[in-house]
């Protein structure tokens, strides 16, 4: 689109440098390299009203199922019954509490006998049935 | 629009690739000319017109039919490439400082005028184009693809067809100046 009043040789000078620069062609592979990224792309993404109706369905199905969890028939909740392991009974029968403990930090002191004790060089636990009685 | 482009635009809508394709070969040249003028290299014309494409593919839903699917693909073509100038642009900043590269051209000797032959006039003429500001040189370059009214090129750089004559002017009388600095006579 050139201007027709400012038409001359140096005008045509113009026209013809600008379309040296743009009259060009997509190479050869062009279109297959179009068809090869269409097909990976996969199909559109549809229709906006139909992709948000979609949407909509799928949560009022996510709602229903949440409701119907909420407020339909629920079995009552079973004991738990305590593994083996957890198993543990304390006798409280002769115990009474201390009305006031009072322990200061210099009337605390700890003993432990290590009389006899030789610290094992290498042990291998072979085998442990978990219960603390038969612990070796 | 042909009813032989609806038939494909409704089998492309349905997510027929093929008949996409086939849209695309018929307005190929267009989009890929505008990304052409906005990034002055083949290659990365070609990558934004692909992208384009691929965009378009996607978002076919949104094309309602008021204009030509080829102006709807070229226009997706020129905002691809204006984003990939600007990348680039932004990139070659880090670098150097354009600030005298793009707009400057430094004049010729004097002396040089009697030695330079048609074809370097030509070369010179395709420099002072690509110095040129972009405002001033996109619808030059778009205007010399062939393929748009000035009215699609004021939808394109979103300024009315008036403006684009005006700077259509404009770029001239730039260019001209150009050529007289560097020692050529006004003919």
């Amino acid at each position: 689109m050139s201007d027709p009043k400012n038409h001359g040789t140096v005008d045509d000078d113009i026209d013809l440098a600008a379309r040296h620069m743009v009259e060009a062609e997509p190479s050869s592979g062009f279109d297959r390299e179009l068809m090869a990224r269409l097909r990976s792309a996969g199909a559109p993404s549809g229709d906006p009203v139909s992709r948000w109706g979609g949407r909509a369905a799928i949560a009022a199905l996510v709602l229903l199922a949440a409701v119907a969890v909420r407020f339909g028939h629920q079995a009552p909740p079973k004991a738990s019954e305590p593994s083996p392991r957890s198993v543990a009974s304390v006798d409280l029968g002769d115990f009474e509490p201390l009305p006031q403990l009072t322990v200061s930090r210099t009337q605390v002191a700890s003993e432990i006998d290590l009389d006899g004790f030789e610290p094992v060089s290498k042990m291998t636990l072979t085998h442990w049935r978990g219960k603390k009685e038969g612990r070796p | 629009m042909t009813d032989d482009e609806r038939l494909l635009l409704d089998r492309a809508r349905q997510g027929d690739a093929y008949a996409f394709g086939e849209l695309a070969v018929r307005c190929r040249t267009s989009a890929f000319r505008a990304a052409l003028a906005a990034l002055r290299s083949p290659s990365d014309a070609e990558e934004a017109t692909q992208e384009a494409f691929l965009t378009a593919y996607q978002q076919i839903h949104t094309f309602r039919g008021a204009s030509s699917f080829k102006t709807w693909v070229t226009a997706i073509a020129w905002r691809k490439a204006l984003d990939r100038r600007d990348g680039l642009l932004a990139r070659l900043r880090r670098f150097v400082s354009l600030d005298g590269v793009m707009n400057d051209v430094p004049a010729a000797a004097p002396d040089q005028e009697h030695l330079v032959i048609e074809a370097d006039r030509a070369v010179r003429l395709r420099r002072l184009i690509d110095a040129l500001p972009a405002k001033l040189r996109d619808p030059l370059l778009l205007s010399a693809t062939g393929e748009h009214t000035g009215d699609d090129i004021g939808r394109l750089l979103g300024i009315p067809a008036g403006t684009v004559k005006s700077r259509l002017s404009l770029a001239r009388a730039r260019l001209k100046e150009g050529l007289h600095r560097l020692g050529y006579a006004d003919e």
